[in-house]
């Protein structure tokens, strides 16, 4: 049931995904076709202008495809649930967890492959720019002149990545939790949802200054240098990044129970 | 042939009769099957358990008879339908003259406004 | 265990101050078309979405086909909101492949054929659609399962009486008479002769649930016009 309802979702948003992606590549090509003649070499100042505006169309794509994201993730919660589609979701055969994670999943991988796109729109720019050649030895250079090959920094890497991807999905549970506790309110529920979001974040950016102001630092201090002696440095970087891991996980799991408290028990569709 | 339904008697009721009525005038001929009780419903509006308890009826009476094997039919048996038609032709009669009655006609009466009747028809 | 399919007793839920269902207890069993009859704001909408799910009581005892309100209970309930719950990009072939996805009972073939006699084209987008066709929509969608429960929340108000003969013709050529139906409204006179059972409720109270005919018999008038007696008077 939870990949069907995975399904539906990923079906969805490929209709906005699918085109902006296409947008920001095509984008990032034209920008790595014009890029070395104006980036890298000048050539005349008409072509500058006109690289630069590119450039800057490039940019505006980025922060255009972030915002979309993250404004189709908050809708479709919302819109999906909490609104009239929420009396076909909430009567199909499944557990609100389900449908609340499944949201999440989705939005997940499609963060990830978002900054992915990102990433090789900003590649293409470079490697036109720079040439094969010479982007090939660099990335040559960087894995023979540091330990990046090995191991250690492999699973440094990783976990990196883990943590990207829990503290993601943290941020989209408060923001589920904000609807969720909006949801609550008899009118405004918009208006409710915003303000629980930033009560959310205000009740956590109080809970750790105190934390921050009352914590024995020099014994926190001790411990971690007692952790980490005898470690190398992405060992010992691997560590606080399963701290850090573990944190918002736990994060996640508060915010997840809340919202299913919330759908489960104190649904009331309009 | 529709089905007219009032809201003041059992509804089974008004479905026994008519569908008697239909029997009688050769709608559903003597022998045939009876539509399926959800294709009657369907087609007079009304729940199919009430249906179900107008043909079950109609079954008592005898007009209709379940076979296993056909579904349910219309009976052929003369006497029964002609029994059943006597005695609605019986209740037609009185009613008849019960309303002739409250308008101060006595028996005899109301036989000659009824024969009066039948030579202005002709 | 009876062969109950609804077994609910001593329902409360309140909205804030206002009481919607107050103790109300009440059996149906199945293979019956049901009326639940009431005013407006007397609790119909309250009580459907507590057997559907969308609403958790504040106190008392529902169950459904031997359990609690949950996946298993929505599995075999089928549900006809008294609104469109689609989106505007959504079509109905769309929800076609929902249904049959998540709902084992979902009759394919049979939703497909309503929407032909209908001429529903199956890939029309839900922003083209008129409000009419929507409602067309949601009730094939509703009554192609073959449900234990089929719970119908005003499928009748504010339609012309053509669209309402096609409503009543639809739900009673479709439904699964093993299953029950139970139809919400305040326009008895228009359902009567579909019905087997009457529920009446007011202010959050049933106060009355018998057959229908019984009604007709014992009170020598139609259920339509006991209704408007029993209302009058509170009113």
């Amino acid at each position: 049931m939870f990949g069907k309802l995975c399904k539906y979702e990923w079906k969805y948003m490929m209709r906005f995904f699918l085109p902006m992606w296409g947008m920001l590549l095509v984008l990032g090509i034209i920008n790595a076709f014009s890029a070395p003649h104006w980036l890298f070499n000048y050539v005349s100042e008409g072509r500058e202008i006109a690289g630069g505006l590119l450039f800057f169309a490039l940019n505006m794509g980025f922060c255009a495809v972030i915002i979309v994201t993250m404004v189709v993730i908050i809708q479709r919660f919302y819109n999906g649930l909490l609104k009239d589609e929420g009396y076909l979701m909430f009567t199909l055969p499944v557990k609100s967890g389900m449908l609340i994670n499944s949201k999440l999943l989705v939005s997940l991988v499609l963060m990830f492959l978002t900054g992915v796109v990102c990433l090789a729109a900003i590649m293409a720019i470079v490697i036109s720019g720079i040439g094969w050649g010479d982007f090939w030895e660099g990335f040559v250079w960087i894995f023979r002149n540091s330990d990046l090959s090995g191991l250690e920094w492999t699973m440094m890497i990783l976990w990196l990545i883990v943590l990207i991807l829990v503290a993601s999905a943290s941020s989209l549970y408060k923001i589920y939790t904000a609807m969720a506790l909006g949801h609550l309110a008899k009118k405004h529920r918009v208006g409710w949802s915003v303000a629980a979001y930033l009560g959310i974040s205000f009740l956590g950016s109080a809970v750790s200054n105190i934390f921050m102001f009352n914590a024995d630092w020099d014994a926190i201090g001790d411990a971690l240098h007692r952790m980490v002696t005898g470690m190398s440095i992405p060992q010992s970087i691997v560590v606080m990044e399963l701290v850090a891991i573990a944190f918002y996980a736990v994060l996640s799991l508060i915010y997840f129970f809340i919202t299913r408290y919330i759908l489960e028990k104190r649904l009331n569709l309009e | 042939m529709e089905w007219k339904l009032a809201g003041d008697r059992p509804i089974w009721l008004q479905l026994k009769e008519q569908i008697t009525q239909r029997i009688l005038t050769g709608v559903y001929p003597m022998g045939s099957r009876l539509p399926t009780v959800r294709d009657l419903a369907a087609e007079a509006g009304v729940n199919p358990n009430t249906m179900q308890r107008a043909l079950a009826e109609l079954e008592n009476d005898g007009l209709a008879v379940t076979n296993r094997t056909a579904g349910r039919l219309v009976t052929t048996d003369v006497s029964v339908v002609e029994k059943v038609r006597d005695a609605l032709a019986s209740k037609c009669i009185m009613t008849f003259y019960e309303g002739m009655a409250q308008l101060g006609y006595d028996w005899t009466e109301a036989g000659r406004k009824l024969e009066e009747a039948k030579e202005d028809v002709q | 265990m009876s062969n109950e399919l609804v077994h609910i007793a001593n329902l409360n839920k309140n909205y804030s101050v206002v009481k919607a269902l107050d103790d109300v207890s009440l059996d149906l069993e199945p293979g019956h078309i049901i009326g639940l009859l009431g005013p407006n704001g007397s609790g119909k909408t309250t009580l459907i979405k507590i057997l559907n799910g969308l609403l958790r009581p504040d106190s008392g005892t529902v169950v459904i086909d031997g359990e609690a309100p949950g996946p298993h209970t929505k599995s075999v309930v089928s549900y006809l909101p008294d609104r469109p719950y689609f989106a505007d990009w959504m079509k109905i072939g769309n929800i076609f492949d929902l249904f049959e996805d998540f709902y084992t009972d979902f009759d394919r073939p049979r939703a497909e054929y309503m929407c032909q006699t209908l001429h529903i084209p199956i890939d029309m987008k839900m922003k083209n659609m008129s409000k009419g066709t929507k409602e067309k929509s949601q009730l094939i969608l509703t009554m192609s399962r073959k449900a234990k429960l089929y719970l119908l929340d005003e499928p009748i108000a504010g339609v012309d009486p053509a669209a309402r003969d096609f409503i009543m013709d639809t739900i009673l050529s479709n439904y699964n008479p093993e299953g029950s139906v139970l139809i919400s409204t305040h326009l008895i006179s228009d359902i009567e002769q579909v019905l087997d059972q009457a529920v009446f409720i007011r202010n959050g109270h049933v106060i009355l649930h018998d057959s229908t005919d019984n009604i007709r018999e014992r009170e020598g008038k139609s259920v339509d016009e006991l209704f408007r007696e029993m209302f009058r008077m509170t009113y």
